[in-house]
Order: structure tokens, then C-alpha cells, then sequence
């Protein structure tokens, strides 16, 4: 599983999204939920024990006056004395009644039934003439005892209580009896008529006597009290409502109050319901989501790890989409950047190459037929020497020398030679010029067996011959070498006509151009930056009256140390 | 490891959600076992609920009712035999219980002393009130009632009897075997001149026939003595008659099941409604008779009454071959 996920991006990030989107709601859910059920049923209880406390006040604020007022009507002379038909003692009788009335905040009528059952005197809702049995209900209970008694009312009638008057034998003459009828009771409870809270009052075998709605009496009561004979907790007829249940010591009857929860059956399911849907919503989202990133990360990643591949078998051309701002982006944009220099450097090394065949080709075909040249001189120096014209014998000499260190094989020969070389070109440029100019060559004694590409100083001694000293009388050329740190300079100066500053230009700009006439000095500069790279080369100066000096910086390589790579070449 | 750290943590956070369900605990309100009683009873609401009131009342025990049709109740009891719920059967004629017997316990012999006469005494069910069959007739129709079963196979009743079928009904079955008593001749001859003097017309329900006097639809017909009090109570304008030549007297009965859980509860139960409370109140309040010897002084209607000896037992037995015999009358016409 872990190495399933973490094998490829897409599960990585579907799984991570996943865990972000689905955890705030798991906790949500799972959490928040009992939570926020607990915290309200836990101030409906509240709430509900505040109210319960205002109506037992409200039931003991009647029942207790009313336990009290019965024992004292009970043992009543008056009230015997009525009940056993002396009708002269009601003038004392009724405001004996009218007290108890008071006492008990007028919530329950007053009767006093005689023996046979029948309501001789009342107040307050009962009527006179009304028939109790005497063996049933309230007054057989109330005949059984001599303490108060609480029984189930019948009709409009919540409940009676009542009490025997007992004569001196102890038998019963009469009973007095307080009724609570229903609108007494909906006034002592009107306490909570204003809140969501329903009263339920109910006796000792929970059938119900009183409820502030109709219907809770009839369904509510019968299916609290199937629960309780279940065993069950008390949830009512729907589930949508809590009850809370007090006994009342004085009567035995219990007061439920019943109130509506805010979190009903209903309304968790829906709540789950819904949290299902948002759950099959994130999943849905994840998958989404993953995708999109997934292929918005790895596929720039893939593309570039295929291009990789691609430079890795040689084809550098390959270039990535930089059409993003991000780190992705900026990595493609490297990658091109990248690609783009290593292959230039590469076209760059490939014409290097190319050049350095070239040049080496123009010299090999330079070779070509020196030897037949070569024999020719010889021939010609042996007739200058026969028919006595030493200056042709000479010239023969020298070229015979130029040619043959043409053709030698090495292409790095020490100064000495090229210098030999020098002095045998300016002798032939000597007749040439009928000693027009004098060439000294000063080169300290050091430098040598310094090694340096063949026939590089011959062409600037050649320059400076032919666009220098050529029109005058007393041309002077200087060849010297000094050593700067480790580069050697050789300077060939002249005191002819100098150089325009066009010429210059090209000739110390890195970018030389080849320009009509000073073709030697730039296949010189060429040479030397094909050996030894473009720190090195040719410049050239010229003074403003005239003359010019151009010098060639070399490598400073001796002759010993570079003699096998001298020779490989 | 992440993965594992993170499956742990959820069933952290699910074993730490509160599992908070919420009711006060109210379990020492209701009584203990031995405190409780269970009725089936075929009685209405208005007769059973003051009756078990009073007793809760009076004993502290608690009564849970289940209420029904006598037959629908009988045959939860036989299907309930290997595990009874019930404690009692509370209702129902005699002759239904008497034929459930089976699942009825046999009752002590002492508890059934102060009983009429009258009032059928069966080893496994008690009687517990009198229902008589009356006649009755439309006040303004009829200016000479019937006075007697016999007069109901008279021509002039023909087409006008209100009477309920007897296969449908128990009081009407009630009915056709008190005719048969009480009209002397052949059982035959008797059925076919009281189904050829109805005409066809036969009631769905027994609950019909006062309506149907009253309305004027017929001008009498045959009912429970009590159905008629309650009607002429409600304003109904009809008149009862007592049949001359007497009439049936079939108490409902009162039974204890078979292996039940509450024996003696139930027992007080049936002492209680045998008791001189509840049968007084059966001829003050609910239209009914007592069967209670005792009691016979206090009921007037009851002293005037003719009674026929009607066999419960013999009715029984015959209700199949008597319901076949007006079923092929029926069916012959």
C-alpha cells in the first residue's frame, strides 16, 4: 500500500488531497456533531430542570395548603355538623370553605359529599347535588383512611382530593373533597405556557391526568409509560422531543416535561445524509484534483526527464515548452538554456576543427611539390655558381633554405631556425629591393630555443617589406623579443610608412577580418590563436610619423620540454 | 509508518466523539415484575379503563392492556401458549372462551362463591357481566311491539327485522339459539320461518341494528340489552322489549392464561372486578347485569327478567351444524 502510493506521483498527491479535504470533515462529523448534540440536550436539560422547579413550586404551591386545609375542613365542627344536617351551622360553613379556597389560590373546587356520595355543600365548580360513589374511586379511598388521599379525576376533572369526616365512633358522615379541574390546572401551569416546554401530569401507574396539550395525554403518555414498563429510556411517541420526569412526594404523581431537542432523529440522519453526500462530493473533488495537479506537475517532469533521454543520445536540439511561470518553468528554461549553450559550444569546437584542417591542408598543398622546386634551386645554384653570377647562386641558396624548412615535418621549430629563415627571405627581398633596407634581427641569446609555429615571423618581416619600407631608400626593419611572465613577444618594427588606422583596427580587433594585402598577418593570427587559443596572437601599432611595429605573443615554451608533442604534429 | 500514524489517529478521534445519548434514567418508577398484571381484553375503552384504573388505584399494580376483538385476542393468546404474554383474558362471550379453554388455566374453586345462580360457572373462566338478548322496535312505527320470540316469525314482521348474521356476529348467534329455546317445534322448521320472515335482510354488524330501528329502516329488531340502553341513552327514539316467553342471558367471561407470569396479580384482578365495586357499577353505570347473587336485589330489570335455561355448553357444540343448516337456508334461497 505505502509502496503503491509513494510509486507515482498521482497517488501521492491523490492521497495527500485526500487526507486534507476528508480530515476537517471526519472531525467534523464525528466530532463536532455528539458535540453540538450534547451541548444542546445538555441546555434543554437545563433549561427543562429550571422549568420543572417553576411548576413542582407551582403543584406544591397548591398541594401543600391543600394537604393542610383537609385535615382542618375534615375535623371541622362546622363542617360535621353540616355534613350530619344541621342547617343552621352553614352560615359559619361557607366561610370556612371560602378560606380553604384562598389558602389554596383558588385552583380547586370545594365540596362536602355526605355519606351516600351526594355534594351537599361547594364552591368554586362543584355542584351541589353532584353524586360521588362512595364506593369508588376518591371517596371509597378517602373512607379507607383518615389522612389525606389523591385520586384520578373522570371527565374535566384532573384530580380530587379529599378526606373522610369521621363522627365520634369513627364512621364516616361525609367526606370534604377539592377538585382540580382542567382549567385550574392549565392556570396553576400557564407558568410555562409561553416556552416550548409541554406538561404532563400523570399518576402513580403513569396513565395521564393532565396535559397542557390534548394530544400528549392520549399517545405521549401511553407510549412513556410502554417504556418505562419496557425498561426502556424515555424517548416518546417520535423521538423528536426529551422528557424529563419528577415524582411529587405529597400526591405520588409525576410531572414530565416533555421539549423538543434540536437535534431530532430526523435531523441527524439528514445531518449524516448530507455528510455522506459531502464525503462522495470530496472524493469526487480529490480524484479531480489530483488529476489536474498530477498532471500539471508530472507532466513537465516527464517531458523534461524524456528530453533528458533525448541530449543523452545526441540530439541536442531538443528544446521543452516554457510556457510556465513556476519552478517548473524556470527549470525548463535552464534545461533550454542549457541545451542550447552546450550545443553552440559544441558547432563552435566542430568549425575550430574544421579551420585547423583547412590550414593544415593549405600548407600540406604548399608542400606539394617542393622537392621538384627544390632540386630545381639546386640546379639553378650550381649554374649561377658555373656561369659566375654568385647573386643568382645565392639567391638559390636561400630559397632552396626557405624551401626546405617548409617542408619539414615539424610544425613548432625553435625561434633560431624561423629566425634563419628570416634572414634568408631578406636576402632574397634584398636583391629584390637593391638594399633599400637593412634588417636587423635581436634576439637575446634566451629565447632562442623557443618554440613557435613555423613561418610566423616570415610573413610580418614580409608585411613590413612590402607595405613599410618598399618606397623608401633607407628602410630600417627590427625584429626583437622580449619575455613578458611567461608569454614571449616578438616585435618586427619598421620605420616606413605605418599603417592606416582602418588597418590597425582590423588588426587588434579579436575578430579579425582577412583585408586585402595583409593576408600573411592574419593567417599569422590565425595560426597562433589555433595552437594556443585566442589569448594569444598578433597587434599591431603605428606611430603617428610614420613607422609600425606588429608583435606576435606566444606561449613561452622551450624546446626540450615540447620536443615529442613538437614532433607528433 | 506516516500511514499507520494517521490510521491511528482516526480511531483515536472516532473512540474519543461522545457517545452521548440522553434520557433522565427512570427505571425505580416503574414496579418490579412482581408488581405488574397483562390483559388481552374485547371490551371498549369506556368499560375497561376506569375498571383497571380503579384497580391500579386501589392495588398499585400496574395493568398493561391489549385490546381487541375477542377472536383476534383469543387467537394471539393460542399463538402466544409456548411463551404467554398475556395474564388474563378480560372480555368475550363464555362460549369464545370455552372454546380457547385449552390455553386457560383451571381456576381455585373458592374464588367464584359469591356468584348468581344464574351466571354460568366454568372451571376455567368466570362470568363476569349479564348481556340478555332484547327485542326492540322503532317507537314511532310501532304501536304493538312484539312481546315475545315467537312473534318474530309472524307475517307481520315480515321484510322489518333488523338482525345482524349470526356468523358474523356472536350476540346474533346468541339470538337464533334463544329463538330456538324459545319457540317450541322442530329447530328447522323454526330456522326457516325466521330466515323466510327476514326476507334476505341480514346486518353486517351487530353495531347496525339500533340505527337500522331507528332510522326506521326496520321497524324492530333483535340486539344485546346493553347496545339498546346505550342507544336509547344517546336519544335514540326505540323501545325495549322482554320477551314474554324469556330470553338468554350469556355472561362475557373473565379468564386467567395458561403458564402466565403474573398469577396472583391476575387472581386480584379477578377478584376485584367479581367484587361488589365494579358489579354494582356494571347496573349503574354500564348498562349490564351482575353476576352476583348479592347483588340481585339492586337490580330491578333483572328481578323482572324471564330467563330461558340456556345450555353454553350445548350452544357450543351446535353453533357449527346450526350456522350450516342457515347457511344452506341462505344459500337455498
Amino acid at each position: 500500500m505505502k509502496h503503491w502510493i509513494r510509486r507515482s506521483f498521482k497517488t501521492r498527491i491523490f492521497y495527500t488531497v485526500l487526507l486534507v479535504s476528508l480530515l476537517p470533515l471526519v472531525i467534523c462529523d464525528v466530532i463536532m456533531l455528539p458535540i453540538l448534540i450534547a451541548h444542546s440536550e445538555t441546555k434543554i436539560a437545563q433549561e427543562s430542570r429550571q422549568q420543572m422547579a417553576l411548576i413542582q413550586d407551582a403543584l406544591s404551591g397548591l398541594l401543600e395548603p391543600l394537604n393542610e386545609a383537609l385535615p382542618a375542613l375534615a375535623q371541622d365542627e362546622v363542617v360535621r355538623g353540616a355534613l350530619t344536617g344541621d342547617e343552621a351551622e352553614t352560615g359559619a360553613l361557607y366561610p370556612r370553605l371560602f378560606q380553604a379556597a384562598t389558602d389554596t389560590g383558588f385552583y380547586a373546587g370545594i365540596g362536602l359529599f355526605d355519606a351516600a356520595g351526594v355534594c351537599r355543600y361547594a364552591i368554586n365548580g362543584i355542584d351541589v347535588g353532584a353524586k360521588l360513589y362512595v364506593n369508588w374511586g376518591v371517596l371509597r379511598a378517602a373512607g379507607q383512611t383518615d389522612e389525606p388521599v389523591y385520586a384520578d379525576g373522570a371527565d374535566d376533572i384532573v384530580f380530587y382530593a379529599a378526606q373522610a369526616v369521621r363522627d365520634a365512633q369513627g364512621s364516616a358522615v361525609g367526606y370534604v373533597v377539592f377538585a382540580v379541574n382542567e382549567t385550574k390546572a392549565d392556570q396553576l401551569f400557564s407558568i410555562l405556557s409561553d416556552t416550548s416546554a409541554d406538561i404532563l401530569l400523570l399518576n402513580a401507574s403513569w396513565e395521564p391526568l393532565y396535559s397542557s396539550q390534548p394530544a400528549l395525554g392520549d399517545t405521549v403518555a401511553a407510549a412513556l409509560r410502554q417504556q418505562l414498563w419496557d425498561g426502556k429510556k424515555l424517548t416518546g411517541s417520535g423521538g423528536e422531543f426529551a422528557y424529563f420526569v419528577q415524582r411529587e412526594t405529597t400526591s405520588g404523581y409525576f410531572l414530565v416535561v416533555q421539549k423538543p431537542k434540536t437535534f431530532t432523529a430526523t435531523l441527524i440522519h439528514a445531518f449524516y445524509f448530507i455528510s455522506i453526500l459531502k464525503g462522495a462530493l470530496c472524493l469526487l473533488l480529490c480524484f479531480w484534483g489530483a488529476w489536474l495537479l498530477s498532471r500539471h506537475l508530472s507532466r513537465p517532469i516527464r517531458e523534461l526527464n524524456t528530453a533528458m533521454g533525448a541530449v543523452e543520445r545526441g540530439h541536442y536540439a531538443v528544446r521543452l515548452k516554457e510556457d510556465r511561470e513556476d519552478e517548473l518553468g524556470k527549470l525548463a528554461e535552464g534545461f533550454n538554456r542549457m541545451t542550447r549553450e552546450y550545443s553552440l559550444n559544441l558547432q563552435r569546437s566542430v568549425q575550430r576543427q574544421k579551420e585547423l584542417n583547412d590550414t593544415r591542408l593549405r600548407m600540406m598543398q604548399a608542400q606539394l611539390n617542393p622537392h621538384f622546386l627544390y632540386n630545381t634551386l639546386d640546379v639553378m645554384k650550381w649554374l649561377g655558381t658555373t656561369n659566375n653570377i654568385p647573386v643568382i647562386a645565392a639567391m638559390a641558396t636561400d630559397l632552396a633554405f626557405i624551401l626546405r624548412s617548409s617542408i619539414t615535418g615539424n610544425n613548432l621549430i625553435p625561434l633560431q631556425t624561423e629566425l634563419d629563415l628570416v634572414e634568408h627571405y631578406v636576402n632574397i627581398q634584398n636583391v629584390r629591393f637593391e638594399d633599400r633596407f637593412t634588417c636587423e634581427i635581436d634576439v637575446p641569446e634566451a629565447y632562442q630555443r623557443c618554440l613557435v609555429p613555423k613561418l610566423v615571423l616570415q610573413p610580418l618581416v614580409e608585411n613590413a617589406i612590402l607595405h613599410g619600407v618598399a618606397g623608401q631608400d633607407d628602410g630600417y626593419i627590427k625584429l626583437s623579443a622580449l619575455q613578458e611572465q611567461e608569454t614571449l613577444v616578438i616585435t618586427v618594427a619598421d620605420n616606413g610608412c605605418g599603417m592606416s588606422a582602418e588597418v590597425l583596427d582590423m588588426l587588434n580587433s579579436p575578430d579579425k577580418r582577412i583585408h586585402g594585402g595583409h593576408l600573411g598577418l592574419y593567417n599569422v593570427d590565425r595560426i597562433i590563436k589555433l595552437y594556443f587559443g585566442n589569448n594569444y596572437g598578433i597587434t599591431a601599432q603605428s606611430g603617428p610619423e610614420g613607422g609600425s611595429r606588429v608583435s606576435v605573443r606566444l606561449p613561452m615554451t622551450r624546446e626540450e620540454a615540447n620536443d615529442a608533442q613538437g614532433s607528433d604534429r | 509508518m506516516k500511514l499507520r500514524a494517521t490510521a491511528l489517529l482516526l480511531c483515536f478521534v472516532l473512540a474519543a466523539a461522545p457517545n452521548y445519548t440522553f434520557a433522565e434514567s427512570v427505571d425505580d418508577y416503574a414496579p418490579a415484575d412482581n408488581g405488574r398484571l397483562v390483559i388481552y381484553t374485547s371490551h371498549k375503552v369506556e368499560i375497561y379503563q376506569p375498571i383497571i384504573r380503579e384497580f391500579e388505584q386501589r392495588t398499585g399494580i400496574w395493568v398493561q392492556v391489549v385490546s381487541g376483538g375477542t377472536n383476534d385476542m383469543l387467537k394471539q393468546i393460542a399463538l402466544e401458549s409456548d411463551y404467554p404474554q398475556a395474564d388474563l383474558m378480560f372480555g368475550g362471550g363464555v362460549e369464545s372462551l370455552n372454546a380457547y379453554s385449552d390455553y386457560f388455566a383451571e381456576l381455585p374453586a373458592d374464588i367464584c362463591g359469591g356468584l348468581d345462580t344464574h351466571a354460568a360457572v366454568g372451571k376455567k373462566w368466570l362470568p363476569f357481566s349479564l348481556l340478555p338478548i332484547v327485542l326492540i322496535y322503532n317507537r314511532k312505527l310501532v304501536t304493538q311491539p312484539p312481546e315475545s320470540w315467537a312473534d318474530l316469525l309472524d307475517s307481520r314482521w315480515s321484510g322489518s327485522i333488523a338482525y345482524a348474521k349470526p356468523d358474523v356476529s356472536g350476540s346474533s348467534y346468541t339470538a337464533l339459539i334463544t329463538l330456538l329455546l324459545a319457540v317450541p317445534g322442530e329447530d328447522e322448521n323454526i330456522l326457516r320461518a325466521f330466515y323466510q320472515n327476514l326476507e334476505g335482510k341480514l346486518l353486517d354488524s351487530s353495531g347496525d341494528v339500533v340505527g337500522a330501528v331507528s332510522d326506521g329502516d326496520c321497524a324492530i329488531g333483535i340486539t344485546l340489552e346493553e347496545t339498546a340502553l346505550k342507544g336509547i341513552a344517546a336519544g335514540k327514539e326505540i323501545g325495549i322489549v322482554y320477551p314474554a316467553d324469556g330470553t338468554s342471558n350469556v355472561p362475557d367471561g373473565i379468564a386467567i392464561v395458561k403458564g402466565c407470569a403474573h398469577w396472583d396479580n391476575a387472581l386480584t384482578f379477578i377478584r376485584f372486578v367479581l367484587g361488589e365495586d365494579v358489579q354494582r357499577r356494571l347496573i349503574t353505570t354500564y348498562y349490564r347485569h351482575s353476576v352476583l347473587s348479592s347483588l340481585a336485589g339492586e337490580d330491578t330489570q333483572a328481578q323482572e327478567m324471564r330467563l330461558l335455561d340456556y345450555d353454553i355448553q350445548w350452544a357450543s357444540d351446535q353453533k357449527s351444524s346450526i350456522l350450516t343448516q342457515w347457511n344452506a337456508l341462505a344459500a337455498g334461497e
